[in-house]
């Protein structure tokens, strides 16, 4: 290993001495070493949106294109405009447009992909689990595949009863305001069965995540002791 | 016929009379005055004919105006318990009207109402003192009246009316609501324990006027740290000491809660929330812990590292088989292993510089089989770091030749970046007769759309808008553990081809394609920590309970 390459693994093992310091406890070190990771990612996110999206997106067609696509770049620049009047507390209204806009186009889209891409092909993927032609041409046995369609059904049933909040239709006592209809109760829980697994699940893959994270960091520490110590 | 108004109690006497038949006070010495009676006005010497035609105007003036609401000036005057104001209520309204008219036309005064005001402007100057004391008395029958149901309706008003954000900063506190309520009136200040964030805004006092903070004199006096100071100058300030309690409770009921506005009180909350989250303990990291409690959790923490460390320098290698791989694994080889030659492949980078390792190591096996000079890459980032990570994960794999890699560039948002692929953007920039930016999305069928992510969120993105948009294309998500259970079922409606989804996965995957043993040397650390934190799930509350901590969840539902 060359000394450029051996300098920024040195640079690697104590700043991640550094962070793993926080085990102990909150201190200068852990501290320094996050607003150097704050600083460098801050500085690098500035240097990559000047370089990637302002020159080649905006700037580029008003410096070398023809006048309609200036004309077209008038209202990115508008919006910047406005965005960046907002910050001054006299003007703070008109970054809603620019704001607004962002909003409304976001909320288009994400409510597009959500329904196209998500909504309709798991629900059609649900009835399909009840095909009794894919029973008999899968390589599960029938059996099972009838079981796994009926849990993913409950399942569904069971989370989206969860979270229905809506009352009972006939209040005959006092109580009944707060209590939702006993199917949608029973269903629920039903559902916080399945939200329970699958909350432990994504807590597991978190924790597995981190780990792999951790044991990487730790045989990079053991890698640079060694080089150190002669032994890599 | 003049009559002799009683300095005392004002009632009309006799022109003969020597004392008040009312009050029994001496009437010696006042002037007798002309009677006034509107209803007669009729009679009124001829210099005062005019009267009954300025009622008139001032009638209709009424009757032609709306009712005017009380200004703020008139307000506060009833709320700092005015003199002023007080006398004024006892004056009828054509009366006052008749003043205010007098005021600006001198001459519209006869001599009826030039003595009513010269007898006036005597009580009020020579009669001072003995005013005062009939207003210090109403305001002890006030108190009397007060004391039984209107000062419990204030507290419970108070009580009920109490926002949200208070209460929390007195509870947080732990300071009882009586202490809070201290006042202690000294040279015509009273202090009035209040939270922080009030200290720091102008608070009204009584009279209306506003406090200015002096806190080297809040300090002096040696109050609590917490309190502000109300003046009580004016009207206030003349109550004899036993008259405080009515003020206590007045201030009492109209501080907080006349004098935030909403805007205030959402910064008040938010203000609290940090108040809180500050003080709350961080992980674990309390500046307050027992030093044995403390000791013990460092001693806890380097022992797991240190068997960590122990295994990387001494364990050995072990990898699972790849023979029994759940079928979306298998779908990403079959997929890598028959890729044509000249394949075009769209690499999107979702993932965060820490989960790095994680990512590679997923990636890095179907890499090695995918990556060679005749295929096409073309690489998308919706993580800032995204086109970093990919060429350092290129320049890992270490292979004979350089592949070709063209950036498409960085799109913050996952789902915009996705959208403009899938949407084909690219065609509508044309329309608009743009040049062609280098950073362009290519519109083009690819061999492979391979996803790289570390989050459910933007993995879901790109799969819900390329699986809608682009239905053609071949989907592969490469997952950190994290991400993966969530998007399986993406799996399951065939929306994407293939996936794997953490180190465990990949070990296998790796162990398949027989290409590296970059897991391998990994594999049995894993199962370590693994062990490790089943230890430390069971044993850590154990832990906490032997430590004497009795700190109570704050979450669930609470019986009843």
């Amino acid at each position: 290993m060359n000394p450029g390459d051996l300098l920024w693994v040195g640079v690697g093992a104590v700043l991640s001495v550094m962070i793993l310091s926080y085990l102990i406890e909150d201190n200068f070190l852990f501290r320094i070493a996050s607003h150097i990771f704050l600083g460098v990612s801050a500085g690098y996110l500035v240097i990559l949106l000047a370089k990637d999206i302002i020159w080649p997106l905006f700037l580029q067609p008003v410096v070398f294109g023809n006048w309609t696509n200036r004309l077209w770049m008038l209202i990115p620049f508008v919006l910047v405009l406005l965005l960046v009047l907002g910050q001054f507390p006299r003007f703070t209204g008109y970054a809603r447009f620019p704001l607004a806009f962002l909003t409304g186009v976001g909320a288009a889209i994400l409510i597009g992909g959500t329904v196209l891409g998500t909504l309709l092909p798991q629900s059609m993927a649900i009835i399909d689990l009840f095909d009794a032609s894919r029973w008999q041409a899968g390589t599960t046995v029938p059996g099972l595949a009838i079981a796994e369609a009926v849990v993913m059904l409950l399942g569904v049933v069971g989370t989206l009863s969860y979270f229905h909040f809506g009352r009972k239709l006939r209040v005959r006592r006092e109580d009944d305001r707060s209590e939702r209809p006993f199917l949608l109760e029973a269903w629920g829980k039903v559902g916080q069965v399945f939200i329970g697994i699958t909350l432990g699940a994504i807590f597991a893959g978190v924790f597995s995540s981190a780990l792999t994270a951790l044991i990487d960091r730790i045989l990079d520490i053991t890698q640079f002791v060694k080089m150190l110590l002669g032994g890599g | 016929m003049a009559i002799i108004i009683c300095p005392e109690c004002g009632a009309k006497n006799a022109l003969t009379a020597s004392r008040c038949h009312q009050c029994d006070a001496s009437l010696v010495e006042v002037e007798p005055v002309q009677p006034f009676n509107f209803e007669d006005s009729g009679h009124l010497p001829s210099a005062e004919e005019d009267l009954p035609g300025l009622l008139n105007a001032l009638k209709n003036d009424e009757e032609t105006q709306p009712p005017a609401e009380p200004d703020e000036e008139k307000t506060d005057d009833v709320d700092g318990v005015s003199e002023e104001s007080v006398l004024e209520e006892d004056v009828p309204e054509w009366l006052l009207r008749i003043r205010q008219r007098a005021q600006e036309e001198k001459d519209a005064l006869g001599p009826i109402t030039q003595k009513i005001s010269a007898a006036e402007a005597s009580l009020l100057e020579e009669n001072k003192e003995m005013q005062r004391q009939n207003f210090e008395s109403w305001i002890r029958q006030i108190k009397k009246e007060a004391q039984d149901d209107e000062i419990d309706s204030i507290d419970a008003f108070v009580e009920e009316e109490m926002p949200e954000w208070l209460r929390k900063i007195r509870q947080s506190r732990e300071t009882p609501e009586t202490e809070e309520q201290e006042i202690t009136p000294e040279d015509g200040e009273q202090t009035i324990p209040m939270p922080d964030w009030i200290g720091t805004r102008d608070v009204e006092p009584l009279n209306g006027q506003p406090k200015e903070s002096d806190a080297e004199e809040e300090s002096s006096q040696g109050l609590p740290e917490e309190t502000i100071q109300v003046s009580t100058d004016s009207a206030v300030d003349e109550i004899p000491e036993e008259g405080s309690g009515v003020v206590s409770d007045v201030v009492q009921a109209i501080g907080p809660v006349l004098a935030v506005s909403p805007e205030e009180e959402i910064q008040a909350d938010h203000l609290s929330a940090a108040i809180a989250a500050e003080s709350m303990p961080k992980g674990g990291q309390e500046k307050g812990q027992k030093p044995r409690q403390r000791l013990q959790r460092i001693l806890f923490n380097l022992g797991l590292i240190l068997i960590m460390v122990l295994i990387a320098i001494l364990g050995g290698r072990s990898q699972p088989s790849g023979d029994s791989l759940p079928p979306q694994n298998e779908a990403v080889i079959e997929w890598a292993q028959d890729l044509p030659a000249s394949a075009t492949i769209l690499v999107v980078m979702d993932a965060q510089a820490g989960f790095y390792s994680e990512i590679s190591m997923i990636a890095k096996p179907v890499f090695e089989n995918v990556a060679n000079i005749e295929r096409e890459f073309f690489v998308l980032s919706s993580t800032p770091i995204g086109n970093l990570l990919f060429n350092r994960m290129i320049n890992e794999l270490e292979l004979d030749t350089a592949i070709s890699a063209q950036d498409l560039g960085y799109f913050p948002i996952a789902a915009y970046g996705a959208f403009g692929l899938g949407g084909d953007v690219s065609a509508n920039w044309r329309i608009a007769h743009l040049p062609q930016s280098e950073k362009a999305l290519p519109i083009a069928d690819y061999d492979g759309i391979m996803i790289l992510a570390d989050s459910i969120v933007g993995a879901k993105a790109w799969v819900e808008q390329l699986s809608a948009l682009m239905p053609d294309n071949q989907l592969y998500l490469f997952l950190t553990a994290q991400a993966g259970p969530m998007l399986l079922p993406y799996w399951d409606s065939g929306q994407v081809s293939g996936i794997i989804s953490g180190i465990s996965e990949a070990a296998g995957v790796e162990a398949a394609l027989s290409q590296s043993s970059l897991i391998a040397d990994r594999w049995q650390l894993y199962q370590i920590g693994i062990w490790l934190m089943l230890v430390v799930l069971i044993v850590s509350p154990f832990l906490v309970n032997h430590n004497g901590n009795t700190t109570k969840g704050k979450g669930g539902n609470e019986p009843g």
